[in-house]
C-alpha cells in the first residue's frame, strides 16, 4: 500500500543526525571493546550497523533493479564479514580507526555494488526475461540455474521485471531530459563542460562501459574531469564532448548556437588575450574551480529540469509514486539479517 | 512557512537519496512537506533526478554498441582529413622551408608545394622570413608562414574541395591542440594565427568537422 504524503516525510524524519551520532557512538565503542578482545559486543555492533546502512543496502538494490532478499542478505552478509576481517586487522596492528562507524559506510556500499555487479552481469547475458533455470547453456557448461547459483538477480519474477522496464523508461527520460537542459542552457562553456567532463561523462562510462573513472561513491571528480581533458582547448573539448554525448547518451543532443558563438569570442586569459575556443581549458581553471563550476552547473540544470518535468503532470505522478516506494523501501526494518 | 527553495528542495533531496541523515534545520523543512503539495511533488522529482544519476542506476541503462559503432562510422565520414602538414620548428630562417612538409602527399585531398613565385624570388626579403605553399591545382588554396612575426595565414578555396566549411587545427605534442579562426568570404575561408607555441606542430586541414 502506498504511503500518504505525511506518511512518507515522517518516515524520512527518523532519520536524524542527533538519532545517528548516539547510534555511532555505540557502534564506535562496541568496535574498541571489540579490537580489546571482548567478541560479546560484536553481535550489538553488527546490529547497530545493520540499521544504519541497512536502508542504503536496499535502496541501491532497488535503484539498480535487483532488491530481492537474497540479494540483501548476500550484501549484508559480505559486509558483516568485512567488518569482522577489519576488527582482526586492527587487532594484529593493535591499531584503532577513528570514526569506525563512518568508515563502515564504505564497507556496506562497496559491498552492495558488487552484488549489484554481479546481477547486472547476469542479467546481461539472459536480459529481463530470464529463461527457466533448467534450460541448458553450452557457454556456461550447464543450465541457467548453475550459472545464477549464487546470486543474484531477479530471477524471473514478472512483476519485478516489468518494474524495471518502467524504471528504466524514468532514468532514461530523466538523464537524457538533463542533458538536454545542459546543452541547451545559455552558460558560459567553461561551466558547462565542468559539468560535463567531471560529472555527466564518468556517469555515462560507468554506465555504457563499466568503466569506473571516478570513485563510486562520488557524483562528481574535478581531479578526473582535469585528467581527461589534458592540454586540450576549449575549442576541442566542444566538438569531443558533443560528439561524445551523441554517440552514448542521445543523437539529438548538440551544444546550443550560443555556445558555439561564445566560442568565438575573445577572452581574457593568464597569457593575455585569445579566442575562447583556444584557450587551454586546464590552464586557466583548476580543480577547486571546476569544483565550483560543477556544483554551479548542476544546480541550475536541476532547477530547469524540475521546472519543465513539473509541466508533464502525468510524469509527476509516477515520478511521486517512485519516490514514495524507493524511501519506503529504505526505511524497511527489516532487510537481509534473517538468513 | 514560506515555500523551500530549490536549493532547499535539492539539499534534502540529494541528502534523503544518498542515505544520509538530516539536521534539525532539514528536519523543519521537511515539516513543511507534510503539507505543502507543491513544494513535495518537487522534492519527490529532485528525488528520483539523484537516484536516475546514481551510479546504482547503471545496471539499468543499456548501451546499444551497435549504434555506437554507427555513429561513429558517421562521424568519420563527416570528419574527413584534407591534408596533414609537418612544421618542425628549428629556429633557422633557411631550415624553415625544408622543415615544412605534407605527410603522405600522394593520398591527400589538397596537396601544397612551394609556390612558383617564391621559389623563384627566394624566401628571404628584407627582414622577414616567409615560406608560401601552395595547393597544385589551386593557387586561391595556400599556407603562409611568416617565421619572423611567427605568424600563419590560410586560404583555403572551398570551390574545390564541395564542403560548406574546412577547419585548421595545429595538433602539438602532449596533446595541445589550437584551432586557427577562419572566416568564410564566399567560397574562400582565411584565417590566421599569432604568436604560435615554439614547438614543433602538425597542422591538420579536415572538412565539415563542425556539422551538427
Amino acid at each position: 500500500m502506498s504511503y500518504s504524503q505525511k506518511e512518507h516525510i515522517e518516515m524520512l524524519q527518523q532519520r536524524k543526525k542527533s538519532d545517528v551520532q548516539r547510534a555511532a557512538e555505540v557502534i564506535n565503542s562496541a568496535y574498541s571493546s571489540c579490537v580489546d578482545g571482548s567478541e560479546s559486543a560484536f553481535p550489538k555492533m553488527i546490529e547497530e550497523l545493520d540499521k544504519m546502512y541497512g536502508g542504503m543496502v536496499r535502496r541501491h538494490l532497488s535503484i539498480a533493479g535487483c532488491n530481492n532478499d537474497e540479494n540483501q542478505h548476500t550484501a549484508m552478509q559480505e559486509a558483516r564479514i568485512a567488518v569482522w576481517e577489519l576488527i582482526k586487522k586492527s587487532r594484529d596492528e593493535n591499531m584503532k580507526i577513528s570514526s569506525f562507524a563512518s568508515y563502515c559506510k564504505g564497507i556496506y556500499y562497496h559491498k552492495v555494488g558488487d552484488v549489484i555487479r554481479v546481477a547486472s552481469t547476469v542479467r546481461s547475458r539472459f536480459g529481463e526475461n530470464m529463461p527457466s533455470i533448467d534450460e541448458t547453456v553450452p557457454s556456461e557448461n550447464g543450465t541457467v540455474g548453475d550459472f545464477i547459483a549464487h546470486p543474484i538477480d531477479n530471477g524471473n519474477q514478472p512483476d519485478v521485471t516489468i518494474a524495471n522496464v518502467e524504471k528504466r523508461k524514468l532514468y532514461d527520460g530523466i538523464f537524457k531530459l538533463y542533458c538536454q537542459i545542459l546543452t541547451e542552457l545559455d552558460s558560459e562553456p567553461p561551466r558547462k563542460l565542468a559539468l560535463y567532463y567531471a560529472r555527466i561523462l564518468p556517469h555515462v562510462l560507468y554506465v555504457s562501459f563499466n568503466v569506473e573513472a571516478i570513485p563510486d561513491n562520488k557524483v562528481a571528480s574535478p581531479k578526473w574531469a582535469i585528467k581527461r581533458m589534458g592540454n586540450k582547448t576549449i575549442g576541442m573539448l566542444g566538438i569531443e564532448s558533443e560528439k561524445e554525448m551523441q554517440q552514448y547518451i542521445s543523437s539529438q543532443l548538440i551544444w546550443c548556437d550560443g555556445f558555439w558563438k561564445r566560442l568565438d569570442e575573445m577572452v581574457n586569459t593568464s597569457v593575455g588575450q585569445d579566442f575562447m575556443k583556444n584557450v587551454i581549458f586546464t590552464n586557466e581553471y583548476d580543480e577547486k574551480q571546476i569544483g565550483h563550476m560543477t556544483d554551479y552547473m548542476h544546480k541550475i540544470v536541476a532547477k530547469e529540469w524540475l521546472q519543465q518535468v513539473k509541466k508533464d503532470s502525468k510524469t509527476l505522478e509516477d515520478i511521486v509514486e517512485y519516490c514514495k516506494e524507493m524511501d519506503k523501501i529504505s526505511g524497511m526494518v527489516k532487510g537481509g539479517e534473517s538468513r | 512557512m514560506m515555500h523551500l527553495n530549490d536549493d532547499q528542495l535539492l539539499n534534502l533531496a540529494e541528502i534523503a537519496t544518498a542515505e544520509e541523515e538530516f539536521d534539525d534545520e532539514q528536519i523543519q523543512q521537511l515539516e513543511h512537506l507534510k503539507t505543502c503539495r507543491e513544494c513535495y511533488e518537487s522534492f519527490c522529482l529532485l528525488s528520483a533526478m539523484s537516484d536516475a544519476m546514481s551510479v546504482s542506476a547503471s545496471p539499468l541503462f543499456v548501451p546499444n554498441s551497435e549504434k555506437i559503432m554507427l555513429q561513429e562510422s558517421a562521424m568519420k565520414i563527416k570528419r574527413k582529413v584534407l591534408a596533414t602538414l609537418n612544421f618542425v620548428r628549428k629556429g633557422s630562417v633557411e631550415a624553415v622551408n625544408d622543415a615544412i612538409c605534407q605527410i603522405n602527399q600522394a593520398g591527400a585531398f589538397l596537396k601544397f608545394g612551394p609556390s612558383l613565385a617564391m621559389a623563384t624570388r627566394g624566401v628571404k626579403t628584407n627582414s622577414e622570413a616567409t615560406v608560401r605553399l601552395e595547393e597544385f591545382e589551386d593557387e586561391k588554396t595556400y599556407i603562409v608562414f611568416k617565421q619572423d612575426r611567427n605568424e600563419l595565414v590560410i586560404q583555403i578555396n572551398l570551390h574545390k574541395i564541395e564542403t560548406e566549411t574546412v577547419h585548421v587545427y595545429l595538433d602539438f605534442e602532449g596533446g595541445t591542440v589550437i584551432e586557427v579562426p577562419l572566416e568564410k568570404n564566399g567560397k574562400l575561408m582565411r584565417g590566421s594565427i599569432a604568436n604560435i607555441p615554439e614547438n614543433s606542430f602538425q597542422m591538420r586541414i579536415e572538412s565539415g568537422s563542425l556539422e551538427k
